[in-house]
Formats: structure tokens, C-alpha cells, sequence
């Protein structure tokens, strides 16, 4: 079977809307009016995007002010203490971490199993990647009780020949999450080049000529250019792939190898990662979906792929919930008390239990609507669903973090969390900075990746014409 | 050449203002280069005017950086406890107990070691004021001499003072009298004593002191006496019961301890058996006692007293039972037992325990008696505040001057005192800080803090102590003696002169000798009141004790208590004990309503609910507290809070004065009733149930088990695999800690010692509210109901210093790391505060510093800290470092092979009243840490973990009697 085949036979024939999903994504009339229509979302931009910008960018100054707040004042501004001494923040890291993994796990995985329905949305995911990284990278500094020595962490030379302690699963994760950043970064880059020439070949204003030609790098084209973007971009991809699972094991055992109950569990590395893509499928979905529909892109992301989408949200959940059931199960297992408590008691019947059942709601149970194939191809329903699992991700790195923390050995230490009003002001600043960085992804990049959607084009083409 | 000069320069070059570029790079440079140069120069002109001068001749005795050690005394409500304070360079830092003052022994409380925030207060008075306006203290004590006429014998002069014992003081107020006949003379205390003496003079005719010495005691009964947390000898007391307590092995003997409350106290929680009773129930209780132990001892008891007791009130059949078995243990251990009985029961109460006493106990009991040291202790002049409340509604007070006492506060409620002083046509308060009376006092005289004062004081068995300051007086000041010299129309002379003339004419001979001696080892040689068997008993109390046997009320019953931390409310500033949970509830920063879990239900209460309590046409208004063990229909209120005024403290809890009476000061019938709002309670701790965990954390036996041969705590004592094995090279030396489970009262003195000796900063109650106070240690309290009554279980938690710690693994910049005499260091310089470390400590015992607290200290709080104790920044973590700087300095003086007469001890193991926490050498086979170590009842907090912590309990051991289990 060629790819070509094998990709059509991934794209259903169904009557939708009149057309037939296959034709969608043809009906440009030839590569120059797919380049135009696709250049001319950001040579034309809608008339709302330049406002939400401003609006977001506003909003995100609660988070500069929050961070500029914290470092001045100290850590006490938050509800952090003694033993919930990991609040928000950490929740917040962990949470955007793996929101950013779906980017590199459409762009990468797919790309390694060849699977051609992720042109269409590769670029847009990776670009949440970054920026969901970045949201994540304050988190771990800002929480240092003296963020301004946070290069302690990183090992380097220095004449007092102190290195970081390598026992501790925190200096792995300075070395993990930087390392995935700056692959997420080239990669979503590198596939950029081609697209940023076009732009700026056919860029209306000077200005965005000379903008576009500098990120360009001299792209020209040519087939030499294309053979070692082929070579180089399928080498990140290899480089990029195991990274998915690296990071957020990595992250996971920041808890991992702590001995709090709730916390010390070897499950952890599979069961975050799984978590992780769940949660990055899902805000794929929250920001793709909108975005198709206002740009009218639904000949580029057809609801087949949505639907595509939706069956990895529906085996990510169903790792997630297996997981779930795994570690009380685990810990029931073990006879350990301490581990009972937490898993038997303290999470479900304890001062968190409301929000253990919120995250078995919309992790598990909701996520069970997408065995109905008329919810995998709505994409209202998708979209509510995907902000429901965000939540129930959130809440779940919440849950396992706060809880454990809040009741661990001994009774006379058990002490609640109450967030603040500045860890409100980070989390919702960081909600409000991810979607300006978003906003002007959209107003200035190529956000579907045109040469990608060119060559399958043709690629699909070929294969009808040969059939 | 001078910068401006060569500015000059450039600005005369040919080419300047036509052509720019003509200031060429070698002409730039040269500029830059005046510029910096000269720039330095003026920099470095800002040396001090004033001329300093190095120790040149070092006085003597000094050497910097070596603290010395002074002796002097704290006197509380007329009693002293000796105390040795450490001075770095002619600063006080750390108070620390006597161990040659028998109220002493070595051990301190709270209330001394926290002394010191009172000195350092930002807020003490600093100036005489007159009419709030600043005046001269030399002329309000012409104006006090001025109104001490001779000629009027001292009418309409009232001077009020706390009770003292001060020799000299006593002299000088006995010559003062005879000079001012009519003189108003009163000595007040909110806790005052006057009960006590009154019942001692009931039973025996003469006003004697209770002086009882547990050492060897079998059985002690406490009838609400709190012996083990308050009172003029608690330290002795608890130090003599723990003695009696304490276990070397399977074939010693220990004491059992009785315990008769209303409200929780350190003494009822360290109880084998204790017996919830409320004030009005008590004395019931005592007569049923004393009849049941005359019954039995017919030949020593009038015939006729069961009959005499017959109408008293009954019991409920629990505490039947209890009287039952009690009244057997007490004759079985005839000879060998105490009854004690607190300062808050009536006079006939008293004398009851003293004919109790006087029968069980016999001629060489445990209980002994002493005249007071305190002046005119028993008489009138100890309550007679109605009389001073009436003279002043009369308009007869010319000068009321009170003295270190905020008298208008603390009186009865149903004094109007307070009003009362605007008829005083003058009114002067000497005292610390701005409290009550202070306000209603139109002259304001600054007083010295004892720390900064020469006076005299006695203990509760007469051992005199000299004080004397350590540090020259922060701000202008005064004593009592002053006052006293004023009115006696003396010259005011200082008192170290009037204090050392006193003495020279009582002990001419060597006088020069026995007064340094005196001085240096805080003590005045052979002082002591001999103490006497009890003298012959009259019986005339038992119809008084038969009237309040009867008593009853059918409204609730309010109980006022001293507080824990503030005592009357003398504290107020006190961040230390403002923040210091008290030791029964774990409260701070404010009091709350005490109310038993079944009074609660019933009327449905929870902890939070502000209750309004209403008696004498006043109402106060408190949060609830659910306390398990609380008498049952009664609710309890400590003193001293809800003031106001501008104190740390005030406007924090419920000022309970205004409920009580002079009919009865400590316990009125109350009417309380929701108000619907509710208050958060500042709890250092949330939960007090052991839960299903209890045997991982705390091992407890019953002594006659133990003495049977029954394993204790195995599971806690089994080595435990460890994937990690250490190749560290170890010290010869190896720290580490045993804490006896079995003698903790969990008073909580440790938890104040240690904040003193390791400058830790409070959190306010904001911060306790969040869980964040900065305690190193702290003493955790569990209860567990048992079918008799509360099982409280305490144990003092700190850093175990575990040799497989969970907190150096996880810790990213090697922060915290082992130490090769085996202690768990915290390194502040490399620490970032990811506070991994606490999260991965499962004994929660570091604390982190969320905002820079130091920074926010006032001054001169930043005295107190000890200098050889870093100040941690924000964002580092703490917590305890088996007091590291102590073992350093001890090994430096080792080795420089100084005579170093102070043993190596922590600061919590020295504060320790009982004698429960052992520092030491592990590996040193004669070191008592080893031994207990060793011993089959150690064992390790959540040893199951494989933390091998270096601090290791003692299996606590409760001595209950059979016929109660």
C-alpha cells in the first residue's frame, strides 16, 4: 500500500455538508491559491485579532506584576506553607509541561509513523508547545524561595567546585525541561523556513518583507535547500520523539522519588506522560477548533481531523483512568499504612475529595462520551469536552500534589492549602500571556504549515489520479 | 588634577563646541579616566567625625566574642526564680535557669526565657509623661514626695504594688508605714495567693507555705493545682515528680499521679488518671474525700465529721469510682503521698487538703510548711482593693501611685476601679509598658526592666537572691524602691548604692566577700525559711468546706484561669509568648471559650463559634474551642487578653475580667449564648488524633507491663533495609538526642529556649493562621478517648537528624547535608528554597523563611539575637541544628584546653523542667544518651521509614491503677 493510499484510507468518505471530506481539502484550485488563501490569514488578518491582542497582553501584565511582586516580597505572598510547602506553582508547571507535549507528540510521533493528517494542525500544536513551555519555565523559578540563584541548579563550572546534588530528581528537571524546549524550539523552526520564505515572497509591505526574509534565512527553494531540510527536520524528529517521554517522566519523578505517600509511586513516568499528551490533545482541540472556524479553515482541519483528535483524547483518557485504578489499587496492595491513608482515605474522603471526584468526572468518566461517534465529529462537543479535561488535568496535578502534601506522616503536621490572590494572578496571568503569545503566533506566522499542506496535496493528487 | 579641571581642559580644546568628534578617543578616555578617579576620592571622605577607641584595656573578664554569665532573679507575683543570663560583649541574648536556686534547679519556663522580648520591647515606655505630655521623672518624684506630707501621717496616699518578698523593699515599705501611718498600702495580683494563706491559717492558725517535695512521694493527688506548668516552685516540683518518674530499669519504682481538673492542664494531661470536675463540684469532691479517708483513720479526725459533711453535694457514680480507688491508693501509700491543691480554690478547700495532707501524709510526708517570704502575705492588704475603689469614689484619694501593676485591669469586674481613678486628684503608674492603668494615671513614670535593675528578691522557701542588671538602662527609669524613697521624702538615691548599704548593715561581717559571692552565684548564703512538719490541725473549716460543698448553680459555669502564655496579661508584647501555643490547646495569639466536646453538642457549638458570655450585667464575647477532658456543663476562659491600647497583643482574644467577682473571682454562673459570627483560631495544630497510625509514631506501656517484661515498641526499634548505603567518613563523636516520653509534661519551656538561643522570629497570628510559625521545635499533643477519660500523649518534635535523611537526597544545591559527627546541617548560604526538603520530611519539623521577618523587627528587638546564630534571609529554609554553635564553641574550648565549666546541653535539653531530653555522644559508652539509647524502651519516630533518626523517645509510661483500668 502507498502512502498516499494508506493516508486516504485514514480519511473516511462520508457526505458532509454536501462535500466529501477528501475534497475539502482539494478544493483550492492549485498550489498558488492554497499559498494565498493560507498567506493571506496573516497579510489580512481578521479585524478582531489585533484588539484581542491588546486585551490579552493587558491582561498578562497580572502576571508581571504578580511575578515582580513575589521576587520583591517573597514566596509568602502566595498560600504556600508548611507542609503544603508546593501550591499552585508546582501545579501550574507540571500542568503546562504537559499541555506542551502534544505539539512535539503530533509533530514528532506522527511524523516518525507517518501519519499525514497531522500537517494540518503540526504547526499550530508545536507553537502551543513553546508557549505553554514558557508559561511553564516561570513556575520552577519563580517558586525558589532566592530565585536569583536559580543557576545553582545548572552545573557549571565555578571556582568553589560546588556542583548541584545529582541525587535530587530537581536537577534533572532543570536539565529536561531545557533540553525539550530548545528541540520544541528548533523543530517548530526548522519547519517554519520553508513557509517564512513564501511569506516573505509574497508579503505585501516592505517591512514584513524584510522581517520574514531575516527569519527566512535565506531559504531559496532549491532542491539542495530541500534535501537537508528533509534530512535535518527527520533527525529532530528522532531527537524529539523520545523527549516526549523523557520530560514529563522526568517531571514525574519530582515526585516520584520524594517518600510522601501519594507521591512515591513507580507508576508515575507512564502515568504522567499518558496525562500529558491527554491534556495537550485537549487544549490542540480548545484552540484549534475556535481557530478553524473563525478563519474558515475547514477544508484545511476537517472534522476528520478532529476526529482523529478525539480517539487519541479517548486512549490517553482510558491510560489516565487505568492508571488511576492502578496506583489505589497499588496501594492498597502494598499494606502500607501510610500509602492506604492517602489513597483510601486522604484523597478520596478527605479535605480534597470534592476535587478527587471532580477529576474522576472529567478525566475519566466524560471522556467516555467519545465512544459516540456523533460527539468524536462535533466539534462543540469537543470543544466543551476538551476544556473539561484541561480542567480535570489541572485539578488532578492539584489533587496529587496538595493533598499528599496536606496529610502525610504525622497527624499534628496535617495542615490545609488556600491559594492567594497572587497565585490566582499567576496562574490566570499565565492563561492570559499563553493566548497573547498565541494571538501573535496567528497575526505573524504561517500557523498551517503551507509547504507540508502543498506537498500533500499532491501527494494526494497523484494518488487519485493514479487510482 | 582635580575632575572639574580637566573637564575644563577639554572644553578649552581648540575644537570643542565647533567639531564634535575632534574629543578624540585618548581625550575621551582621559576623562573617563578623571572622572573615576576622582569620583573614588570623594567616596571615601565619609570616615566618623567622632573619635573611637578599641579596647585598649580590655576590662576584665571580657573577652569579645566569649559570652559571660550573670546570676540575678525573676520575680513573679512576690516569687523568685534565680536565673543565669549569657552577655555577649554587655548584651543580654538568652536567660537561662539557676541551677544552685532551689525554684530553679537549672530549669526555666516560658515566662523567663521570654523575659527578655520585654526588655527589647520597641514599645516600652521611654519618657515620664505627665497629662500624656512629656515631663520630667525627677520632678513627678518631687510631686509623689510633695504629696506624701508627714504632717498628714500619708492620708489619702495609696500606693499599690505586686505582692514582694525583697527584703529591702519590705523594710523600707515597714519604715514608710511607721513614717506614713495612714498610708494606703495594698498589694495586688490577679492570681493572687490570698486563698491559700487563708486556708493554711484555717487548718493551722497561722499563715504558712505549702512546701512539698515530690521526690519520693508514691501517690500525688492534684486538686486543679497545676503544678507541673505554674505556681512559685513548678520547676522544683516537676523536676522532683519527674525524679519519682523516672526509669533506669525493669525493678525501679515510679509515682502515680492523680489528677482532679476542670479545665485541661500539663499536670491533668500527664496524669495517670484524671477526673474532669468543675469548680463548683470540687469541693464535694474534697469532702467526700476527706470523709472517706477519715473513715478510715477514725483515731485522727473529729467523730463527728461525716455528719458535719453530710449535706454534701453528690456525685456522679464515675467519679465515685474514681474517689473509691483513689481514697485506697492514697492510704496504701500512707506516709509517701501529696495532695496539692491550685490557688483558685476557696480557702476551706485549702484547709481541707492541708488536714488531708496532715493525715496521709504525717509528720515526715512529703508536705511540708514554711512562714511566707512575701510581706504581709494572708492579710488584708492582699485584697483589699474594694476599700482602695471605695476611698477613691469618696473623693479621699489625694495620690494614688501604683507601682508594676496594671491594677485597674485586673481587678474584680464588679470593681469600677477604672472610673474610680478619674477621683484621684492625682494618679501616678510606674511600669514597662502602656497598658490600662498607665492611661487612667495622669503621671506616667517609665519603669526598669529587671534585667537592667539592682533589686533583692526571695523564692517561695526564702532563698534570697540579689539582682542585678546586665545591660546600662535602655531608656530613663525607675523602680519601686525610687517611688518609695520618694514618698518617704528621701533623696532618690540609686539603687544599687541603697541596695548594697542594706545589705552591708544586715551582714557587716566580710560583707565585701559574701556580697560578690552572692552576686556570682545568684544566691544570698543560708536564707532559707526551715521548713516545719505541719503544725496541729483545727478543725473549724469543715463547716465553711461544707457550705461550698453544697453549693450548687443551675446556670453554666465559667472558670477564669491564669494564661499559659500571658499570664494575668502582664505578657501582652510578648511575641514570644504570644506566639508560643499554649501547651493544652495549642492556641496562641488569642484565648477562646474551653468547653468539653459534650457540652458542646449540647449546645451545639463548634470550634469558631463566638459565644457571648453574660454575668454581672456584662457580656464578654470569645470563640469556642472544643476540648477534650474539659469538665462537663462548664466552660473555662484564661485571663489576660483582649486588651487595649497599642500593644503587639491587644485587641487579640476575650478579656475574661470582667465576668468574674469579688464574691467569686474564679468561677461565675454565666448565661452564653451563639452570636451567629464565627473566628478563626490561630491552632498550631489541626488535628490531635493519632489516627491508624498511632503505633508508628509514639510507643506507650502501662509501667506494670513493662515491669512484667513486655516488649516495647519492637516494630519501632527493628533496623530497617536501606538501599543506600554511606561510605562517609564518621567523627570519633556521633550527636544525638533521647527524649524520655515518660517525664514529658509537654509544658513547652523547651519550645522557648529554643527560640531564644536560635533568634527565631515570630509570624503573628496572620502567619500561625497560614501554618507558618518558625518554631524548630515544637511539641506535638494527641488525645485518644479512652473509656476513663482522655489519654493526652506529648512529644516534643524537632529535627531527628536522621542518618538516612530524606531531605539531603532531594535537595538540588546540597543544602542540607550530613555532617561527619552525624548531624543533619542546613546550609543557609547555598540553600535557593525549593523546600523539597520539607516536603520530604516526614516529621515536618523545617520551617522556611516566606517573607525576610528579620527585616521587620523593630528596634531594638535585633539585640536579642544571639551572635553566634546566623540570621537567615528570606527564602532559606531552618530548622533545628542540635544547637550547632553550642557543640562548636564546646569543642573549641576542648581543644584550646580551656576550663570550660558549662557542659555541652541544648538549649531545650538545659530549659527542660523534667529532665527529658538528653544531648550527647552516642558513641561514648558513659554518656547518658547512650545509655538511653540503649535502653529497651528507645525507639524511633516512623522508624519504618529507615530515616534512623538520632533522636530517639522514650516509650512513655503510665502508671495506672489497676482498679480504674
Amino acid at each position: 500500500m502507498t502512502q498516499e493510499a494508506a493516508y486516504l484510507s485514514t480519511v473516511p468518505v462520508r457526505p458532509a455538508g454536501g462535500l466529501q471530506e477528501r475534497e475539502l481539502l482539494l478544493t483550492a484550485a492549485n498550489d498558488q491559491a492554497l499559498t494565498d488563501e493560507l498567506l493571506g490569514k496573516i497579510f489580512h488578518p481578521p479585524p478582531w485579532l489585533d484588539r484581542s491582542i491588546v486585551i490579552t497582553g493587558l491582561l498578562s501584565l497580572s502576571l508581571f506584576g504578580a511575578i515582580a511582586y513575589t521576587l520583591t516580597t517573597g514566596i509568602g505572598t502566595w498560600g504556600v506553607t508548611i507542609p503544603v510547602a508546593w501550591g499552585f506553582a508546582i501545579t501550574n508547571f507540571v500542568w503546562w509541561i504537559g499541555i506542551g507535549h502534544a505539539g512535539t507528540f503530533i509533530s514528532a510521533f506522527l511524523l516518525l509513523l507517518e501519519q499525514k493528517w497531522r500537517v494540518s494542525i503540526n504547526r499550530f500544536a508545536e507553537a502551543m508547545t513553546l508557549f505553554a513551555l514558557m508559561q511553564a519555565a516561570v513556575f520552577p523559578l519563580l517558586h525558589l524561595g532566592r530565585a536569583w540563584f536559580f543557576y545553582w541548579l545548572v552545573p557549571y563550572p565555578n571556582e568553589m567546585h560546588i556542583w548541584p546534588q545529582f541525587r535530587s530528581s530537581l536537577t534533572w528537571d532543570v536539565a529536561a525541561v531545557s533540553t525539550y524546549f530548545t528541540v520544541s524550539l528548533l523543530f517548530w523552526y526548522f519547519g517554519l523556513i520553508p513557509d517564512l520564505a513564501a511569506a516573505r515572497d509574497r508579503a505585501p509591505e516592505r517591512w514584513r518583507r524584510r522581517a520574514y526574509g531575516v527569519f527566512a534565512l535565506g531559504w531559496s527553494g532549491s532542491a539542495s535547500d530541500w534535501h537537508r531540510h528533509r534530512i535535518s527536520y527527520g533527525l529532530l524528529a528522532g531527537i524529539a520523539a523520545p523527549l516526549v517521554i523523557s520530560v514529563h517522566s522526568v517531571v514525574s519523578m519530582d515526585f516520584s522519588i520524594g517518600i510522601l505517600p501519594g507521591w512515591h509511586s513507580t507508576i508515575f513516568p507512564p502515568y504522567f506522560v499518558a496525562g500529558a499528551i491527554y491534556s495537550g490533545f485537549a487544549l490542540v482541540l480548545t484552540l484549534l477548533i475556535p481557530v478553524r472556524r473563525l478563519y474558515r479553515l475547514e477544508h484545511v482541519v476537517t472534522t476528520a481531523h478532529l476526529e482523529k483528535m478525539a480517539i487519541m483524547l479517548m486512549i490517553t483518557g482510558l491510560i489516565v483512568t487505568y492508571a488511576y485504578g492502578v496506583e489505589t489499587y497499588l496501594a492498597w496492595l502494598g499494606g502500607d499504612p501510610f500509602e492506604m491513608n492517602n489513597a483510601l482515605h486522604v484523597r478520596p474522603l478527605g479535605r480534597y475529595a470534592f476535587l478527587t471526584w471532580v477529576v474522576v468526572f472529567c478525566n475519566c468518566v466524560a471522556p467516555q462520551s467519545l465512544w459516540l461517534r456523533f460527539v468524536r465529529r462535533s466539534p462543540l462537543a469537543l470543544f466543551v469536552l476538551s476544556l473539561v479535561i484541561q480542567l480535570g488535568m489541572w485539578l488532578e496535578r492539584f489533587v496529587l500534589i496538595v493533598s499528599s502534601q496536606s496529610a502525610d506522616f504525622l497527624p499534628s503536621a496535617t495542615h490545609g492549602f488556600v491559594p492567594s490572590a497572587i497565585d490566582y494572578a499567576l496562574l490566570g496571568g499565565t492563561l492570559c500571556f499563553f493566548c497573547f503569545l498565541f494571538l501573535l503566533f496567528l497575526r505573524f506566522v504561517p500557523f498551517i504549515p503551507i509547504s507540508e499542506l502543498k506537498a500533500l496535496r499532491l501527494e494526494l493528487r497523484r494518488g487519485m489520479h493514479g487510482s | 588634577m582635580s575632575h572639574r579641571h580637566h573637564l575644563d581642559l577639554l572644553a578649552n580644546h581648540p575644537g570643542a563646541g565647533v567639531d564634535p568628534p575632534a574629543l578624540t578617543r585618548r581625550g575621551f578616555l582621559r576623562g573617563v579616566a578623571a572622572g573615576v578617579g576622582s569620583a573614588s576620592a570623594f567616596a571615601c571622605t565619609r570616615a566618623p567625625a567622632q573619635k573611637i577607641v578599641p579596647y585598649r584595656e580590655q576590662p576584665e573578664e571580657l573577652i569579645p566574642g566569649r559570652p559571660l554569665h550573670y546570676a540575678s532573679a525573676l520575680t513573679l507575683d512576690g516569687y523568685a526564680t534565680g536565673i543565669l543570663v549569657e552577655s555577649h560583649e554587655g548584651r543580654p541574648t538568652k536567660i537561662e535557669g539557676n541551677p544552685s536556686h532551689p525554684a530553679s534547679l537549672g530549669a526555666s519556663g516560658a515566662f523567663e526565657q521570654a523575659t527578655l522580648m520585654d526588655l527589647y520591647s520597641p514599645r516600652r515606655l521611654r519618657g515620664a509623661k505627665k497629662n500624656r505630655a512629656p515631663a520630667s521623672g525627677a520632678a513627678l518624684l518631687d510631686e509623689l514626695a510633695l504629696s506624701a506630707d508627714p504632717a498628714r501621717r500619708g492620708r489619702g496616699i495609696h500606693l499599690v504594688l505586686p505582692p514582694t518578698s525583697s527584703p529591702l523593699l519590705s523594710a523600707r515599705l515597714i519604715a514608710l508605714q511607721s513614717r506614713l501611718p495612714e498610708l494606703g498600702l495594698y498589694f495586688h495580683s490577679a492570681i493572687s495567693r490570698i486563698r491559700a494563706w487563708q486556708g493554711a491559717r484555717d487548718a493551722f492558725g497561722q499563715v504558712l507555705e505549702v512546701r512539698p517535695n515530690l521526690r519520693h512521694a508514691q501517690v500525688v493527688l492534684a486538686l486543679d493545682a497545676d503544678f507541673l506548668a505554674s505556681g512559685p516552685d513548678w520547676l522544683a516540683l516537676a523536676k522532683q515528680f519527674a525524679d519519682g518518674r523516672r526509669v533506669a530499669s525493669r525493678n525501679d519504682t515510679i509515682n502515680r499521679l492523680y489528677a482532679v481538673t476542670g479545665a485541661p492542664s500539663v499536670t491533668g494531661d500527664s496524669a495517670d488518671h484524671r477526673l474532669a470536675l468543675g469548680d463548683r463540684e470540687l469541693p464535694a469532691f474534697v469532702a467526700r474525700l476527706l470523709i472517706a479517708v477519715t473513715r478510715e483513720l477514725p483515731d485522727l479526725s473529729p467523730p463527728d465529721l461525716a455528719q458535719r459533711l453530710a449535706h454534701t453535694r453528690a456525685l456522679a457514680p464515675a467519679a465515685e469510682h474514681f474517689l473509691a480507688a483513689l481514697t485506697r491508693d492514697l492510704l496504701a501509700a500512707r506516709g509517701a503521698c501529696a495532695v496539692l491543691v491550685g490557688p483558685r480554690q476557696p480557702a476551706s478547700v485549702h484547709a481541707a487538703v492541708h488536714a488531708l495532707n496532715a493525715l496521709l501524709g504525717g509528720e515526715h510526708g512529703p508536705v511540708r510548711y514554711a512562714p511566707s517570704a512575701v510581706l504581709d502575705a494572708g492579710t488584708a492588704r492582699h485584697d483589699a482593693l474594694p476599700e482602695l475603689c471605695a476611698a477613691l469614689e469618696a473623693g479621699a484619694v489625694e495620690h494614688v501611685v501604683v507601682c508594676d501593676v496594671d491594677v485597674t485591669r485586673t481587678c474584680y469586674g464588679d470593681l469600677p476601679l477604672r472610673a474610680a481613678f478619674a477621683k484621684a486628684k492625682q494618679s501616678t503608674y510606674l511600669g514597662l509598658f502602656d497598658q490600662e492603668t498607665a492611661r487612667v494615671c495622669g503621671s506616667l513614670l517609665p519603669a526598669l526592666h529587671v534585667l537592667e535593675s539592682w533589686a533583692d528578691t526571695r523564692a517561695l522557701d526564702g532563698t534570697t537572691s540579689l539582682v542585678q542588671p546586665l545591660i546600662a538602662p535602655l531608656y530613663d527609669g525607675y523602680d519601686a524602691l525610687a517611688v518609695v524613697q520618694a514618698l518617704a521624702r528621701e533623696p532618690v538615691r540609686p539603687s544599687h548604692d541603697v541596695l548594697r548599704g542594706f545589705w552591708q548593715a544586715q551582714r557587716p561581717n566580710d560583707f565585701e566577700a559574701r556580697w560578690v559571692g552572692s552576686l556570682a552565684s545568684g544566691i544570698v548564703a543560708e536564707s532559707e525559711i526551715p521548713s516545719v512538719a505541719a503544725p496541729a490541725l483545727s478543725w473549724g473549716f469543715i463547716e465553711r468546706l461544707a457550705a461550698d460543698a453544697t453549693h450548687k448553680g443551675e446556670l453554666l459555669e465559667l472558670m477564669v484561669h491564669a494564661d499559659p502564655q500571658l499570664y494575668d496579661g502582664r505578657f501582652i508584647d510578648n511575641p514570644w509568648l504570644l506566639e508560643l501555643p499554649s501547651p493544652t490547646s495549642k492556641l496562641s495569639w488569642g484565648n477562646a471559650v474551653e468547653l468539653a466536646p459534650e457540652t458542646a453538642a449540647e449546645l451545639a457549638v463548634n470550634n469558631g463559634d463566638v459565644l457571648a458570655l453574660s454575668a454581672n450585667g456584662k457580656t464578654v464575647e470569645a470563640p469556642a474551642l472544643l476540648s477534650p477532658g474539659h469538665a462537663p456543663r462548664a466552660l473555662s476562659l484564661t485571663l489576660g487578653w483582649g486588651q487595649s491600647g497599642e500593644l503587639l497583643g491587644a485587641t487579640h482574644g476575650a478579656n475574661a475580667f470582667p465576668l468574674t467577682s469579688a464574691d467569686s473571682p474564679w468561677s461565675t454562673s454565666i448565661v452564653c449564648r451563639k452570636t451567629g459570627r464565627r473566628e478563626e483560631l490561630a491552632l498550631a495544630q489541626e488535628s490531635f488524633e493519632l489516627g491508624s497510625f498511632a503505633d508508628e509514631i509514639f510507643a506507650s506501656a502501662t509501667f506494670a507491663d513493662y515491669r512484667a517484661g513486655a516488649k516495647l515498641a519492637d516494630k519501632l526499634r527493628e533496623p530497617q533495609p536501606s538501599l543506600y548505603t554511606s561510605d562517609a567518613p564518621q567523627a570519633p563523636r556521633q550527636w544525638g538526642m533521647a527524649i524520655d516520653l515518660g517525664v514529658c509534661t509537654g509544658c513547652s519551656a523547651c519550645v522557648l529556649a529554643c527560640q531564644a538561643e536560635n533568634s527565631i522570629p515570630t509570624v503573628g497570628k496572620a502567619g500561625v493562621l497560614k501554618h507558618r510559625a518558625m518554631h524548630w521545635l515544637r511539641v506535638d499533643r494527641y488525645v485518644t478517648r479512652a473509656e476513663h477519660g482522655e489519654r493526652v500523649r506529648v512529644q516534643p518534635m524537632a529535627c531527628q537528624h536522621c542518618e538516612k535523611a530524606p531531605c539531603e537526597y532531594v535537595c538540588p544545591t546540597a543544602a542540607t547535608v550530613h555532617s561527619t559527627d552525624g548531624l543533619n546541617q542546613m546550609v543557609y548560604n547555598r540553600c535557593v528554597g525549593t523546600r523539597y526538603c520539607s516536603n520530604n520530611c516526614p516529621y515536618k519539623v523545617r520551617r522556611f523563611n516566606w517573607f525576610d521577618y528579620h527585616e521587620s523587627e523593630r528596634s531594638p528587638l535585633e539585640l536579642s539575637h544571639n551572635p553566634n546564630v546566623t540570621v537567615r534571609e528570606r527564602g532559606v529554609m531552618e530548622k533545628c541544628s542540635y544547637c550547632v554553635q553550642r557543640i562548636r564553641a564546646h569543642e573549641i574550648a576542648e581543644k584550646t584546653g580551656q576550663a570550660r565549666i558549662r557542659p555541652l546541653v541544648t538549649a531545650c535539653e538545659q530549659a527542660c523542667p523534667t529532665r527529658a531530653i538528653t544531648f550527647g555522644d552516642t558513641r561514648d559508652p558513659s554518656a547518658p544518651v547512650a545509655q538511653l539509647h540503649a535502653s529497651e524502651r528507645a525507639f524511633s519516630a516512623l522508624a519504618t521509614l529507615g530515616t534512623v533518626p538520632r533522636t530517639r523517645y522514650l516509650t512513655r509510661l503510665a502508671n495506672p491503677n489497676p482498679e480504674l483500668e
